[in-house]
């Protein structure tokens, strides 16, 4: 601590002065010094604005306890269409329903606070692959990630090695959302629409390394 | 303390009505008779129809409606109006579906899945599904219904549909609705409304979309 007031001394001192470092006649461990300073300074400040921007996003799903969608699967020339219930508690704990256009229950999933639950899943589903995609999928189109993530700025989310960027409306509505990989490679977009009356009414999910999306339309 | 008692006692009395809604049918054949009976006499059947699927962890159901059309012995026609829009014809062995504005073609003489599909519909419709062996069936009844229960006894078929129940109307010897339960426990009830028996419907209905 004593040192860096001591390069504050110093940065101060010189800060003012009509001449550039080097002629000042400022050593090489005073230089190292000066770097130091600033960079604690430059950090100081992005922290402060960090923490001074408090992120704020208005989570759609909150405004009702139960969502249901018409649903439409695409994968390559491939189109499923059916039905998504979705009771909503908070991020961390909500249940949803999958069924065809005939109504049968196709999967049914739960999070609750902080366990994946199956209540059912036939077992033609149930391979590990299938199960940590669709899991993966739904905690993002949910917005469990709000739960898990850590704001690396005011709209960006970090959750492991996924960086999820945020667009909002004017009322901090989530419009938009992409997923990066840590090599900042673009994995997955997720778009939502709203009615006039500001409630959730399209959700668009969409691959970017595979030819996968789901289109979800609310019922209400 | 009298009026609370007159209401505890209405409340019992629709307890106990309501319980005795369906029972266990005494003659189970008499059951199987009205079924066997709709059999004989429906060459056609058409009507509207409401689906409500009940999930178990929601107080909101999900409604769909739409149109259905049956000509014995397999052609059937079920057309979801609202809120998807899929239509589903049977033709023979002929299965195709349009969703989405696609038009999908399957065979029930090949396909495992469309041959367990067509048996299952066309034998809730026809009332021939009392007679496969498949299911294990159970009768009830009340004042105005019959009803037939049928549990598959294929475990891999129970694992996507644990109960189909026929509800026969006692007086018109109708189909009146089906209650199904699917491997999940969910349950979905389809009710047929304006229903139409016995009138001809165009060839077309279950060859066009």
């Amino acid at each position: 601590m004593a040192d860096i007031s001591t390069f504050t001394t110093k940065f101060s001192s010189h800060a003012h002065s009509p001449l550039p470092l080097e002629r000042d006649g400022l050593g090489s461990a005073e230089r190292r010094g000066v770097a130091l300073l600033t960079t604690i300074l430059l950090y100081l400040l992005l922290a402060g604005n960090v923490h001074g921007q408090t992120t704020q996003v208005t989570n759609p799903f909150l405004n009702s306890p139960t969502h249901l969608f018409t649903s439409k699967l695409t994968y390559q020339d491939n189109t499923f269409n059916g039905f998504l219930g979705v009771k909503y508690t908070d991020e961390n704990n909500f249940r949803i329903s999958f069924n065809s256009t005939m109504g049968n229950t196709l999967m049914d999933l739960e999070w609750k606070d902080g366990e994946f639950i199956k209540h059912y899943l036939p077992d033609q589903l149930n391979r590990k692959i299938i199960i940590n995609k669709l899991q993966g999928d739904f905690e993002m189109m949910l917005l469990k990630i709000l739960a898990d993530g850590k704001w690396k700025n005011d709209c960006t989310l970090k959750v492991g090695c996924h960086k999820y960027r945020f667009t909002q409306n004017d009322i901090q509505l989530p419009t938009k959302l992409e997923d990066r990989n840590w090599l900042g490679r673009l994995k997955r977009t997720l778009n939502f629409g709203y009615s006039e009356q500001k409630k959730l009414s399209t959700i668009l999910l969409k691959h970017h390394s595979f030819a996968l999306q789901m289109e979800l339309s609310s019922i209400d | 303390m009298k009026r609370y008692f007159f209401f505890f006692s209405i409340t019992l009395l629709a307890f106990a009505i309501n319980a005795q809604d369906l029972t266990p049918a005494k003659n189970a054949k008499a059951v199987k008779d009205a079924f066997t009976k709709m059999n004989a006499s429906t060459k056609s059947f058409s009507s509207d129809f409401k689906q409500t699927k009940e999930f178990s962890f929601m107080d909101r159901p999900l409604v769909s409606t739409g149109k259905f059309y049956y000509q014995k012995s397999d052609q059937l026609r079920w057309e979801y109006i609202s809120p998807l829009q899929y239509v589903m014809l049977i033709n023979g062995d002929n299965i195709r579906i349009k969703e989405d504005g696609k038009v999908k073609t399957y065979s029930s003489a090949v396909n495992e899945v469309f041959k367990t599909v067509k048996e299952i519909i066309l034998g809730c419709i026809s009332g021939e599904i009392l007679n496969d062996p498949n299911y294990e069936p159970a009768f009830y009844e009340s004042d105005k219904l019959y009803q037939v229960k049928l549990q598959p006894k294929d475990k891999q078929l129970k694992e996507y549909m644990k109960e189909i129940n026929i509800f026969l109307d006692k007086s018109s010897n109708e189909l009146s609705y089906l209650i199904l339960k699917d491997g999940s426990g969910d349950i979905t009830k389809i009710e047929f409304h304006n229903r139409k028996i016995n009138q001809s419907i165009d060839a077309s209905t279950f060859s066009k979309f």
